[in-house]
């Protein structure tokens, strides 16, 4: 048996942990930048309140519906996020952490009957060690506790945020109820194309021949069918490598000029870097890219973005800020003004592929050099070394007007107890 | 009053924490001179105090408060540090960690006979609590540190 635990509205929830007035209050999360809506409380759902929604539409909301807005403290959300993983993990040595708000726990040789108890433990211990509410999916496969999760979720109140998929009946009932677009793994793009083919829910899915899935959706889809299906397929992933990474930022202000948008370019290759070092990863691939103010309708837009293959696996800062720098070249254009950019690495693998070619290698030296870097940056916010091509904290201020205090990772913001 | 405890339906299961943090890490001093006489107490190293494994031996249930005001004096003096226990079930006498509306995170002492939250400072008026009244508790105080600093003697 898997169980998928899920936070309810995790950054939400994080901020009311430390702030019970706001309990049963709308709350909204902005990206980082305070750019857009990224986690909303239910009562901000149900204002209407959608994801991606840009900070300035949000003052009504304020104004007239008592919304609170933050800015992103991620600081906090880390912490809060690692607290509830310990927990969880005391239930079960075999667990795998998903995201920062989601864990795959594998039970073997649990009774079905008790697994209902068994979540609720889980959820009341949750919120009493971590002050963070959780629901809790049960099934045979991973992909179903995913589905039994929603459900949790969705019927909080009459499941009290349990649900245990045990038999063959409530997993067709399950997959009946689940549109194809809210199935794990299937994207926007792709549940179009399914919906276009009549499958319209997760069970139409599963009622593919195989062939076709194979075919269509490549072995990831068929695996996903035969999970749904009941078939475990997946297991629990140790350390699971990401298959790309991302650095992207909106600027405070729109962006002219080259010079400029380099070193933020710099900025962001170079935090590529470091988190590849951190899971002693390498890349092969850059992608940059850079998109106009869309809500400036006046002006002329533009955007594109471009993907280099490096001669050779890298995780070296030099390495993928130089060719960061070359793939900006070839897609900036003159004249307009930038409101975000970005550097996203793929290719993604353990080993430093070394070609046989001598001369295109890294040199050696990087790795010391890095090394040294990196303990040298304590803080990745707040680096002491850094490249000269990035932009030293002259222009790259991260705007943060709404952030709430680090209660649990500074000294100066502990809670405050009378 | 009632104290609002967590469910333990399960009490009948134990459970044996699998730990990922709290370990201890220690730069162990090694005798590094070549042609002396290696240290008598050599075979006695690696043993030190730790107030982490002290004090904050469960770090995911653990929090740190500061203490505001006047009204756990003189246990408690404004700026103290209180380490919080959110794991453990608050009971008669503990002092715990209260949310009150309008005052915030507090502490305050539990008194189950006289159905109130005490602040330890007696000048401070007790809270009366309804008998049927749920009172959530965050956690419990179980330590107490204070920068001798923030003294003026």
């Amino acid at each position: 048996m898997f169980a998928l635990v899920d936070c309810n509205n995790f950054y939400a929830s994080s901020e009311r942990a430390f702030q019970p007035e706001l309990n049963g209050k709308p709350i909204v999360v902005l990206s980082n930048n305070d750019g857009c809506v990224i986690a909303r409380s239910n009562e901000a759902k149900d204002l209407g309140i959608k994801m991606g929604l840009p900070a300035f539409m949000l003052k009504e909301f304020s104004e007239n519906k008592d919304l609170h807005i933050f800015s992103s403290n991620y600081e906090l959300y880390d912490d809060m996020s690692r607290r509830v993983m310990n927990t969880l993990s005391a239930f079960t040595p075999e667990a795998e952490v998903y995201s920062i708000d989601e864990i795959f726990l594998k039970f073997t040789g649990f009774i079905n009957n008790d697994l209902n108890r068994y979540g609720q433990e889980m959820r009341s211990v949750v919120k009493k060690n971590c002050w963070i509410p959780v629901s809790v999916g049960f099934a045979h496969t991973k992909a179903l506790a995913k589905v039994a999760n929603k459900i949790a979720k969705k019927f909080s109140d009459q499941l009290d945020g349990v649900y245990v998929m045990d038999s063959e009946e409530k997993r067709i009932k399950a997959l009946k109820w689940l549109p194809i677009e809210e199935v794990w793994g299937i994207g926007r793009q792709l549940s179009k194309k399914l919906i276009g083919w009549g499958v319209r829910t997760a069970y139409d899915f599963t009622q593919l021949d195989d062939y076709t899935v194979n075919k269509q959706l490549s072995i990831v889809g068929l695996r996903l069918k035969k999970e749904l299906s009941g078939l475990n397929y997946l297991d629990l992933e140790e350390t699971e490598r990401k298959k790309a990474i991302a650095t992207t930022r909106s600027f405070a202000h729109d962006e002219y000029l080259y010079h400029h948008i380099a070193e933020r370019v710099s900025n962001f290759a170079t935090r590529c870097a470091e988190k590849l070092r951190r899971e002693q990863s390498y890349c092969s691939k850059i992608e940059v890219f850079l998109i106009t103010n869309m809500f400036k309708e006046n002006e002329p837009q533009y955007s594109n973005k471009v993907v280099l293959n490096l001669p050779f696996a890298s995780n070296s800062d030099i390495t993928i800020a130089k060719y960061a720098r070359k793939a900006l070249d070839i897609i900036f254009r003159e004249g307009y003004g930038y409101k975000k950019t970005g550097v996203v690495v793929h290719g993604i693998s353990p080993q430093p592929y070394r070609q046989g070619n001598l001369f295109f290698n890294e040199d050696l030296r990087h790795e010391k050099l890095m090394k040294v870097m990196d303990s040298m940056n304590i803080s990745r916010m707040d680096p002491v070394v850094t490249l000269a091509s990035n932009d030293l904290k002259r222009r790259e201020k991260m705007l943060r007007e709404k952030l709430s205090k680090c209660y649990t990772t500074k000294w100066d913001d502990l809670i405050s107890i009378s | 009053m009632i104290l609002k405890k967590a469910d333990n339906i399960y009490s009948e299961i134990e459970f044996y924490p699998v730990k990922k943090d709290g370990e201890k890490y220690y730069v162990e001093l090694h005798s590094n001179i070549a042609n002396g006489f290696p240290s008598p107490a050599e075979d006695f190293a690696g043993k030190r105090i730790s107030l982490d494994e002290k004090f904050l031996s469960k770090p995911e249930a653990t929090f740190i408060g500061k203490a505001k005001g006047m009204s756990n004096y003189p246990y408690i003096m404004p700026g103290d540090y209180l380490v919080i226990r959110s794991d453990l079930e608050a009971k008669d006498g503990d002092l715990a960690i209260v949310y009150l509306a309008g005052e915030g995170f507090s502490a305050k002492k539990i008194d189950l006979q006289k159905n109130c939250l005490t602040p330890l400072n007696k000048e401070f008026p007790e809270i009366p609590i309804g008998t049927d009244d749920v009172v959530e508790t965050r956690g419990v105080v179980k330590t107490i540190f204070r920068d001798i600093s923030s003294l003026n003697f």
